[in-house]
């Protein structure tokens, strides 16, 4: 079918053609030139026009081409051969394998560039080689592809897939320190929850990692820029192609939970959870404290007591994971179009925890004239979340899901927490619309120089609507229902303007590039809350009737005015030179602070390219780079150069006011977030951070590039560090923004790739990649005005980061040591006999022994000391490709993080050392006794070894050989495992917690199963 | 020709440079700040309640006051139970939750006063008569909370300015005397500035008045019982005489506030706003849109739990068959366990020993269940509660579920009668005012011609029955230099007469390391 519509437009073409000049029909077969095999779905066209066609599965092609056409020849993995017929009717061709993916183009910031014309640090991935599993956002999919590119999943578990993403370390304290993602030329923000684009849309994705590829990105390169492309539509024909992933997710590893063998143990363990603590214990089959029922033990011996749940089957399930997307794409008479229709239909593990969406993609460029083309990419998505409430597996398992009655169990009117009650009764769910369109104009004024204006628009609208009806939910009892609507949009308008111009003199190769930029980002919201509902039957849909109705508008702007220009030079594709600047003007900083200039220079020198090397045929690529430049941060929330009021009620006299004065409340903090914080000093001078970088890399390709290795040495300086500093509670403030500090990153980066075998039966190709980081904290502005404490010990730290246990803060930014290191007493194992004279609960044998902890159960806060730090030695990856002339192919991602700590809080679930804990009969010199009123401060008895080496993914696929079904172009069939099994060393579910090395995954890292359906027509 | 275009595309670009340069201004959206806040005297007033809200947080006044103050003294006991708080045990520490956000809720309270202060100062635009209220509304907030952090904690950073900068965070403890100098001088300036207003959750003059009897008794006993911290305070007796002269203005100047003659309108809900005997009462209320805060959950914290309502008499002599609910909410907390010996000590025949329950009732009047400290090893589910007689001074028969108008009682005339005869001494005055109170709980009167010191000791056992579960007990104990009298538990000798500043306070103001 479709042939037929490419052979119609092209028979037009040529019938047009044969008007004004001589054409002939030429035919022929392409074909490799080292085994002679023939290469089915070559790409053949008439250099200059868009008359193009594809070779059959047997490499044959026929063309009408003008006498004197030029034919171009192509296809993926070969050079490309141009062959002018002469008068020939019959053509034969051999391409070339092309030896590497060198010579491809890859995106820079405005602009492209030969990767092997690069200068900077540009890692590139392919789409294609990623999307082997369903998912929601790209960012996900690269952990372990990129060298110097983190992805923390700590939370795998989100439909929405929601991941950290940094490039070469910490830099930030904090403001963003996530990298800016671009695509197609539009900064979308900060990497890490980028579900407005298909990943399956995705042609390529460049990481830029030094300082001179990101200094065009400026004040958003400090921590590296991901840019981006998606696919515009192929040159020459169509293809029409669809693919189907199904997941299902399990977990990598067992849950524990209390057995229904195990129910006396249970009960036995927190009766002396109790005793220890100096009250009753609740198993002895009476109404405890809490005003619940509990069995005693021996009733749960006896199997008087004949409930039992396995909570874990009322709060998980088997999690399934859809995913579709069909697509078409190709070009005709001057235009390309590629257009895309998917579908993900995603499951968090615990039941109505789901995520949904539809999104369609357009892409469309034509030449309008001569000189003139014009492009645009729209498209928009359109997403579904139901929000889970938070039910948890840890309920007591001898309660029932049910009454007798069949209403819902509830240990006691204010018990809240049954699974199956919140799944049923409560609604929290929200609805995205989101947009965007992308215009572009390019305008060739003379040979050399092109003006390029794009304009892009993006907006979402979102609903949240919520309702906790009396009964089930703590809300809904107090205020006898209570439920709401909230709306938000925003809106990102962004126009560039630039000038390019490229000459070449001789061996002189000359561009230059300048443009402006302005970003205009407005959010704003409104929320209807109703409390006191008549009924809860319609829910939030009569919040106007609620008894009392409060509603709240809220509105945030940022600007950023930028200009910018990149010079680049090389002599005879061997000696390099580029420079790149920008400024950018940004609202969010305080008047005479608002502008910043960032400066970057890069040299590269391609050795194999000079005379000296010609006898050496063993390298095929040797090129050295250098660059330096500067970058900037600016990813903060607007307003914070203003004071902000707060507001709140006040009943005075018979009369209710809101009222209105200093320091707004910025969060809460505290066991059940019960205690507000307060934020709203000015700061006057804030202004950027920058981050200046040198790198020096190597990039060598060896026996016809079989095998490649690229090397990369960095130093990353960051200076007047943008951070929330803690405040002393006497200010009557938690937090404020401020540009003080100074930290330092090393690293080193080494990605190792060769095609091991390279038969033409088997392919086994290998890359491995090494990061390695090293950060530091150089200062932290002066004691005077960022009032870091120095400890008796001669630490010099500030608090970064909320409570642990009874402690105010774990992670520390300390002067000479790594970003986030904890802080806290050590532990010197167990107290075995008695300290002091008893009156402190820490003092008694059978608690941890803290060093610090004094006699009458006080602390000495000066033995506090640096007790880990969660910064990882390295972290390194392996991928490893087989494949079979057959189509069967085969491949595996591991991925290892080595030598960071953790700070585990399951290390004290009673469940996972019910077997390990002191008693006055076997005392254990590892673990506390149990009890129930102990307070904890943070120590090292919770620091664990976070190391873990994690086999990320295992794809085996068949791909139906090329021409073995005349019309189809591509059969494509895998299974593919994610996550199967991680090695690890701590009691923690999972050591990926979170950069900070500070989090409590729940339950056990999500193992996916996908198998997946590519076709292209 | 062509080359003629790149200049004006260059222009373009340069025009819409400059367009976009004069855009980068921030305009904060519904948020005040300086510049757009205290332009009116609504402003003024209204920025002034903001000051006040802090003081209704559960981690200031509502709840954290009655740990620190009263849980850890001998009006309560865990039975063995578990507490919620650190507090009950001793088992206190810089990082305890009580610590850190009682001392910063009163810092809260503080930024937003001398913010009003420093704003209110620098407004043309306001009539003299409001600005004196607002003025001296605020120097009395500035007082409470500086009052309330020193009995807590001793020696703490002294804040008359707001703070606007990061180098202004830091401050040093200022010494006791600095601090005291500061209450006074606030609080005579407050009685200057205000006249008699009651309005329910405000201050006026007798507020200045009533804390300025309270503060100078304190000062005399902690100078008579000889702490060395006070050293500093010139003679005890002197403090007395202050204090009683600030009292006696209250009691016999002004005809708005009165001590109530009725003990159970002190405790009825529906009367907070019009007894005469409050004198600084909070205004949470029922209705309240926040958060809680603006409503209080306080008879939830006495009342015991029976998973049922909890009918108590109407009237506390009994001279009603009526019953009316604790509060209109059946999942009670019974955190607050009265130590059963604490009611024991009081004479039968007080009306204040009948405000610690020890018979609940059936809806009907008929009587259901009476308290025994051995129910605690009952089966029946009713008794096995009651095993502690519980407070009634905290209820609200007319709840929304948990949320109630029981409010805290700052400073009632209860306790100014009581701050007098205790400065006075044995004089007919000293003597006319404990009676009244002893009087008001079906008390015969005081014996005659006591010594100075025996009716200082009578007035003192007074204050005990009086102001008990109101948040005076540990700081009564702590200027009389008897934290060890505490007998139903160990007391961590180290915390006994200033609580340890927060380990954020010392970690982030470094100067008092």
């Amino acid at each position: 079918m479709t042939r037929k519509l490419i052979t119609t437009l092209i028979l037009g073409a040529a019938v047009t053609q044969f008007l004004f000049s001589q054409t002939v029909n030429i035919k022929g077969t392409v074909s490799e030139k080292s085994t002679g095999d023939p290469v089915p779905g070559a790409s053949v066209y008439v250099k200059g026009t868009s008359n193009g066609v594809v070779a059959d599965g047997n490499g044959a092609y026929s063309i009408v081409a003008d006498a004197t056409a030029t034919l171009v020849f192509s296809s993926l993995g070969y050079k490309e051969a141009e062959v002018q017929p002469e008068g020939r009717s019959i053509v034969d061709v051999s391409l070339e394998i092309d030896s590497q993916m060198l010579e491809e183009v890859i995106a820079i910031g405005y602009g492209t560039v030969k990767k092997s014309d690069l200068t900077g640090s540009v890692a590139s991935v392919k789409g294609e080689s990623v999307v082997n599993q369903a998912a929601s956002s790209v960012e996900k999919l690269l952990q372990g592809r990129v060298a110097g590119l983190t992805v923390i999943d700590s939370s795998n578990d989100s439909p929405e897939s929601n991941v950290t993403v940094r490039i070469r370390g910490i830099s930030s304290i904090n403001g963003s320190n996530s990298p800016l993602v671009v695509v197609d030329g539009v900064p979308m923000g900060d990497a890490g929850a980028l579900s407005s684009v298909n990943p399956n849309i995705i042609e390529s994705i460049e990481v830029l990692k030094d300082a001179s590829a990101t200094a065009i990105y400026g004040s958003r390169g400090a921590n590296g820029v991901i840019m981006i492309t998606t696919k515009s539509g192929i040159e020459a024909h169509t293809d029409v192609w669809f693919s189907a992933k199904v997941g299902v997710g399990m977990f990598s590893r067992k849950l524990e939970t209390w057995g229904q063998d195990e129910l006396v143990r249970m009960a036995e363990n927190m009766n002396m959870t109790y005793e220890n603590g100096g009250s009753e214990g609740p198993y002895v089959g009476k109404v405890f404290s809490d005003g619940i029922y509990y069995p005693s033990v021996e009733e749960i011996e006896s199997g008087a007591w004949s409930y039992y749940t396995d909570w874990t089957k009322e709060v998980f399930r088997r999690a399934v994971t859809q995913e579709y997307n069909v697509g078409v794409e190709g070009s005709s008479n001057g235009s390309r179009y590629y257009a895309s229709l998917g579908y993900y239909d995603g499951q968090g593990m615990q039941y109505n925890d789901d995520y949904d969406k539809i999104s369609a993609d357009l892409s469309y460029e034509n030449r309008i004239i001569r000189k003139l083309t014009f492009s645009s990419k729209a498209g928009f998505v359109r997403g579904k979340r139901n929000h889970n409430m938070g039910t948890s597996y840890a309920r007591n398992p001898l309660w029932p899901v049910y009454n007798g009655d069949g209403t819902y169990f509830k240990a006691n009117s204010i018990d809240y927490g049954n699974p199956v009650m919140i799944n049923n009764e409560v609604t929290n769910n929200s609805e995205s619309l989101n947009g965007y369109l992308n215009a572009r104009v390019d305008w060739k004024i003379i040979d050399g120089l092109t003006f390029t204006a794009t304009g892009s628009g993006r907006a979402q609208q979102s609903r949240n609507c919520w309702y906790n009806p009396p009964k089930y939910t703590y809300g809904g009892d107090t205020y006898n229902g209570e439920g709401g609507v909230g709306e938000s949009t925003w809106l990102h308008l962004q126009t560039d303007a630039l000038l390019r111009y490229e000459k070449a003199w001789g061996r002189h190769n000359f561009s230059a590039m300048a443009g402006a930029s302005y970003e205009n980002r407005v959010d704003q919201y409104s929320s209807i809350t109703g409390r006191g509902f008549t009924n809860s039957a319609l829910k939030y849909e009569t919040v106007s009737g609620a008894e009392k109705v409060t509603t709240a508008t809220g509105r945030s702007q940022w600007m950023l005015a930028s200009v910018f220009t990149r010079l680049t030079y090389d002599w005879s594709g061997r000696y390099f030179a580029t420079f790149t600047a920008r400024a950018d003007g940004s609202s969010k900083f305080a008047e005479g602070h608002r502008w910043g200039f960032f400066p970057s220079g890069a040299l590269g020198w391609r050795i194999d390219r000079e005379p000296f090397m010609d006898g050496v045929d063993a390298v095929s690529l040797l090129k050295l780079r250098a660059s330096y430049g500067v970058s900037g941060n600016q990813g903060i929330s607007p307003y914070q150069t203003f004071e902000m009021y707060g507001w709140d009620y006040f009943w005075s006299g018979d009369k209710e006011y809101t009222v209105y004065g200093v320091g707004y409340q910025s969060g809460r903090e505290g066991i059940g977030d019960r205690y507000v914080t307060y934020a709203g000093m000015a700061n006057h001078d804030l202004s950027w951070e920058k981050t200046s970088q040198f790198d020096i890399g190597v990039d060598l390709g060896l026996f016809d590039d079989r095998l490649t290795l690229t090397l990369d040495y960095y130093r990353k300086y960051t200076s007047d560090l943008l951070r929330q500093q803690y405040l002393a509670p006497s200010s009557g403030f938690d937090t404020v923004w401020v540009n003080d500090g100074e930290i330092l990153n090393q690293g080193f980066e080494f990605n190792l790739s060769g095609r091991i075998v390279d038969t033409r039966d088997w392919t086994l190709a290998a890359t491995g990649i090494f990061s390695l980081n090293r950060n530091k904290v150089l200062r932290l502005g002066t004691n005077e005005n960022s009032g870091f404490t120095t400890d008796p010990n001669g630490i010099s730290f500030t608090a970064y980061g909320g409570s642990v246990y009874d402690s105010p803060f774990l992670n520390v930014l300390a002067i000479g040591y790594p970003v986030n290191v904890f802080y806290g007493y050590q532990a010197n194992g167990i107290t075995q006999s008695e300290i002091g004279d008893g009156t402190s609960r820490y003092t008694e044998p059978g608690e941890i022994n803290y060093v610090g902890l004094r006699e009458d159960g006080t602390f000495d806060a000066s033995q506090r000391r640096i007790i880990g730090d969660p910064n990882p030695k390295f972290t390194a990856s392996l991928s490893v490709n087989l494949s079979h002339r057959c189509g069967v192919d085969f491949s595996m991602l591991l991925y290892s993080v080595y030598g960071n700590d953790i700070f585990s809080y399951r290390k004290l679930d009673s469940m996972s050392y019910r077997g390990n804990f002191w008693t006055y009969e076997n005392p254990s010199r590892y673990y506390p006794k149990l009890r129930y009123n102990r307070s904890y401060v943070a120590s090292s008895w919770s620091v664990e070894d976070g190391s873990f080496l994690r086999i990320s993914n295992i794809t085996l696929g068949y791909t139906l050989p090329q021409g073995y079904v005349s019309w189809l172009k591509k059969l494509r069939l895998y299974l593919s495992v994610n996550n199967p099994y991680t090695f690890m060393n701590t009691s923690s579910y999972d050591p990926e917690v979170g950069e900070n090395g500070n989090g409590y995954p729940a339950y056990p890292k999500v193992c996916t199963i996908t198998t997946g359906l590519e076709l292209k027509f | 020709m062509k080359t003629m275009k790149i200049p004006k595309n260059i222009l373009l670009l340069a025009a819409t440079l400059i367009l976009c340069v004069s855009c980068l201004s921030e305009k904060p959206y519904g948020v005040y700040s300086n510049q757009t806040f205290f332009q009116t005297e609504s402003d003024a007033e209204n920025g002034l309640m903001y000051a006040y809200v802090p003081i209704n947080y559960i981690e200031y006044c509502q709840r954290f006051l009655f740990y620190l103050g009263d849980t850890t003294t001998d009006e309560y006991n865990d039975y063995g139970k578990g507490m919620e708080s650190d507090a009950l045990t001793w088992d206190i520490s810089s990082n305890s939750e009580e610590v850190l956000y009682f001392f910063k809720s009163a810092y809260i309270s503080l930024a937003r006063t001398n913010t009003v202060i420093d704003n209110v100062l620098k407004m043309k635009n306001i009539p003299d008569q409001s600005r004196s209220r607002i003025l001296g509304e605020a120097y009395f907030l500035r007082a409470f909370n500086h009052f309330m952090l020193v009995i807590n904690f001793g020696s703490v950073p002294l804040r008359t300015k707001a703070v606007e900068s990061v180098s202004e965070t830091y401050e040093e403890c200022a010494p006791l005397e600095d601090l005291y100098e500061s209450i006074i001088s606030d609080l005579k300036e407050a009685m200057g500035l205000l006249g008699y207003n009651k309005v329910q959750g405000r201050v006026d003059k007798a507020a200045a008045q009533a804390l300025l009897g309270r503060v100078y008794l304190y000062l005399a006993s902690f100078k008579e019982s000889g702490r060395p911290e006070y050293a500093w305070v010139s003679d005890a007796e002197e403090m007395y005489a202050e204090s009683a002269e600030y009292s006696s203005g209250l009691i016999y100047g002004q005809s708005t506030y009165s001590l109530c003659d009725n003990l159970d309108d002190i405790y009825d809900v529906t009367k907070q706003a019009s007894c005469s005997e409050h004198v600084f009462i909070t205004s949470m209320n029922r209705e309240a849109s926040g958060m809680e805060g603006t409503y209080s959950q306080l008879p939830c914290l006495w009342a015991i739990q029976l998973n049922d309502y909890i009918w108590i008499p109407e009237k506390l002599d009994g001279s009603s068959a009526k019953v009316i609910k604790m509060i209109d909410f059946t999942a009670t907390w019974q955190v607050f366990r009265v130590d059963y010996r604490f009611r024991d000590s009081f004479p039968d025949g007080d009306l204040r020993k009948k405000l610690m329950v020890d018979t609940i009732y059936n809806e009907d009047g008929t009587v259901l269940a009476s308290f025994d400290p051995s129910n605690i090893n009952s089966t029946d589910p009713t008794l096995n509660k009651f095993f502690f007689p519980f407070c009634r001074k905290y209820t609200d028969p007319y709840s929304k579920n948990s949320r109630c108008s029981s409010n805290v009682y700052l400073i009632r005339m209860g306790e100014v009668y009581l701050n007098y005869a205790e400065a006075a001494g044995p004089t007919e005055k000293g003597y006319e005012c404990v009676n009244a109170v002893r009087k008001r709980a079906a008390m015969p009167p005081l014996e005659d011609g006591l010594s100075k010191d025996e009716f200082r000791e009578a007035v003192r056992l007074e204050r005990t029955r009086e102001l008990c579960f109101e948040g005076h007990a540990l700081y009564d104990l702590r200027r009389l230099g008897r934290v060890d009298s505490i007998k139903n538990r160990p007391v961590k000798q180290a915390y006994a007469y200033y609580f340890p500043l927060p380990q954020r306070e010392l970690d982030l103001n470094p100067q008092n390391l």
